[in-house]
Order: structure tokens, then sequence, then C-alpha cells
């Protein structure tokens, strides 16, 4: 869906992939260290997702997380509260044993594409 | 062209008496081919009070200023009078590839100076380097740019590039530069840290000022 220029929904994706076993405490670890701090740092949890949908005990899932902002100047407010917290920063060290590969992403609408460019 | 720049906090009481040693530090030498000091503008970050900027024909003209009584060493004994100034970041660096989609006259001239720390390899710097001059190509506001590696840094951290852009006014950087989604949608990875690709300290200095007389930034004098 469209959004209207300087307030376009901007999306966070946290692809994970977890190691062989983890992917539900991975999980758990996510919800409990990261998303309370996420959240206050204006970022509006959307999704989680899993695949495949079942907790695997001798293979990786792979959850999609997928955060929202409204606008740029949002994102960029979330981003420098990110960077000045190392509470999420450290999360990831901690997470890193549940975790086999991992990216993060930052998405629009493709709709929102030229409005978004034009600046 | 090789390039000299310094970012000092002068002490405020002082910074006429700064001013005026280093203007004279920069006319006292033929090897300088251009000289740039301007205080920055409200909203850089970690960049002092004076962006001064020097342009040199090549290294050896540099080493050559550096070591002339009347220019260099003059401006190197004012900048180390910490009565007059409390903090210098400096970079010396061969100007490195360059864009331009207009000459400017006047305008904002932004440097971003990062030390890339974290870099899992060569690839993944020169990978950073090629999307940080793409952002020229993309991004409308940037009328010139250039990315260089650093060749000798002092100061708060070894800064090890320097990401150099003009502007026609500050709307260029602030709205044009900052809300483009080639800037925090792609190229900002390399700097944060909840990326994979995160390679660069978050201690940066992001300094701008006002610049007269032609353009800083000279695509035909890069390496």
């Amino acid at each position: 869906m469209m959004g209207e220029p300087g307030a376009e929904t901007i999306y966070y994706l946290d692809h994970i992939v977890a190691q062989p076993g983890q992917g539900k405490a991975l999980l758990d670890l996510y919800m409990t260290s990261y998303v309370p701090k996420a959240k206050s740092r204006g970022m509006v949890l959307a999704h989680r997702w899993v695949t495949p949908p079942l907790w695997l005990e001798g293979q990786s899932n792979e959850l999609f997380i997928i955060w929202t902002v409204q606008g740029v100047a949002a994102w960029w407010a979330a981003t420098r509260m990110r960077r000045k917290d190392p509470d999420l920063i450290s999360f990831w060290a901690e997470a890193l044993p549940l975790i086999a590969k991992r990216q993060r992403l930052y998405l629009s609408d493709v709709d929102d594409v030229a409005s978004l460019c034009s600046v | 062209m090789f390039k000299l720049t310094k970012l000092i906090s002068a002490n405020p009481d002082c910074v006429g008496s700064v001013v005026d040693g280093l203007n004279a530090a920069a006319r006292n030498s033929a090897s300088v081919v251009r000289s740039l000091l301007s205080p920055t503008l409200d909203g850089s970050i970690n960049s002092g009070n004076l962006v001064w900027h020097l342009q040199f024909p090549d290294r050896t003209a540099f080493r050559a200023w550096e070591k002339d009584p009347g220019s260099g060493m003059r401006a190197a004994a004012l900048l180390a009078d910490k009565a007059l100034v409390s903090q210098v970041e400096s970079i010396a660096y061969q100007g490195g590839r360059a864009g331009r989609k207009r000459a400017l006259d006047k305008g904002v001239y932004r440097m971003l100076w990062i030390n890339v720390n974290r870099a899992a390899d060569e690839a993944a710097i020169a990978q950073f380097e090629a999307e940080t001059f793409e952002m020229g190509l993309y991004i409308s506001g940037i009328a010139n740019w250039q990315i260089s590696r650093v060749d000798e840094a002092s100061g708060t951290r070894s800064w090890t590039h320097v990401w150099e852009q003009e502007y026609e006014n500050l709307d260029g950087l602030m709205k044009s530069y900052m809300m483009h989604p080639h800037h925090w949608g792609w190229v900002n990875r390399w700097y944060d840290p909840e990326c994979v690709e995160h390679m660069i300290d978050n201690y940066v200095c992001h300094a701008f000022c006002d610049f007269t007389g032609g353009a800083i930034i000279n695509p035909s004098d890069q390496s």
C-alpha cells in the first residue's frame, strides 16, 4: 500500500537461519532480549514468520521478523537510538551461538519507491 | 591532487588568531593551490569549529609545504599551541575516485571521516568504496563527490577514508542526501552495528561548511 510522501512505511527484515534445533530458543531470546528495547525506539513489530511452520529438532528453521516505522525521519530517529544502545548491539553477540546465518534488510513497498527517491 | 584537511577545535576566544595564522600559512607557500578555511556549520559532529582544507599539486609539494618554516611549520606550531587549539583531527590523502554533475562556484562542502576497522577483507572495502561513489549517481542533491583512502591520519581515530561531497545548499545535504534510500536503505549497512556487513567504527567526523571560490572536488584530479 502506497504511503504518504514522508510517511511511507519502512520495513526492517531480520532474516535469521537458526542453528539446527534452535529455532524456538532463538525466537524466545529475540522476544525477551531484543523486542522490548526495539519497541522503545519506536519500532513496531509487524510479523514473526517461520519456515517451515513447525519447530525442527535436527534441522534449521528460518525466521523472518518484520518491523516497521512510518517515514524515513522515524527510521533515522530509531537508528540513532539503536546505535547508542549497547543492549541492542550486544543482543546479536548473545544470540550468535543460536544463529547459523542472518541478514538485516531495509525495505519498502514497491509503490513507494518513486516518492522515497524524490528527495 | 594531494589534499590535507584538518578539523580544528579552536578555543572560542582565539578563533580570530587561529584563522589569521592559518591563512598566512597557506598564503606563504606557492605549493598550496587551494585553501579553504571555514567555520563548521551547526549539525556537524566531532568536527571542532573550523575546517581547514588545503590542496597541493602532488605529495612532493605537500612535503615541501610541511617543511617550510613560513607555512607548514608555522601552521603546525600554531595548532600545537594548547592556548589556542584544544583538538585537531588531521588527514592527508591523494584524491580518490570522483564524480561531477554540475560545477558549483559556492555551496556547502561536507566530509565524512571514517575508520574502517572491522572489514572482512579487501573485497568488502572495495565494494563499500564503489557503493559510496555510486551515491553521487543516485542522489540528485550531490553535485560533486569523491571517496578517498587516507594516507596519513591523526586525532581521535586512525581515519582510513574520507567521503567528500558538494551541495548547492543545506537542503541538498539534509534532505536529498540524508533521506535518500540509497543512503539509509543500502550504504548504511556498512555503518550499522546490527547489520552483518557492519565494518565501520561508529565514531565518525561529520563536518560541513560553506565554501566559495569554485569547486573543491574536481574529477580531473582523481588518482
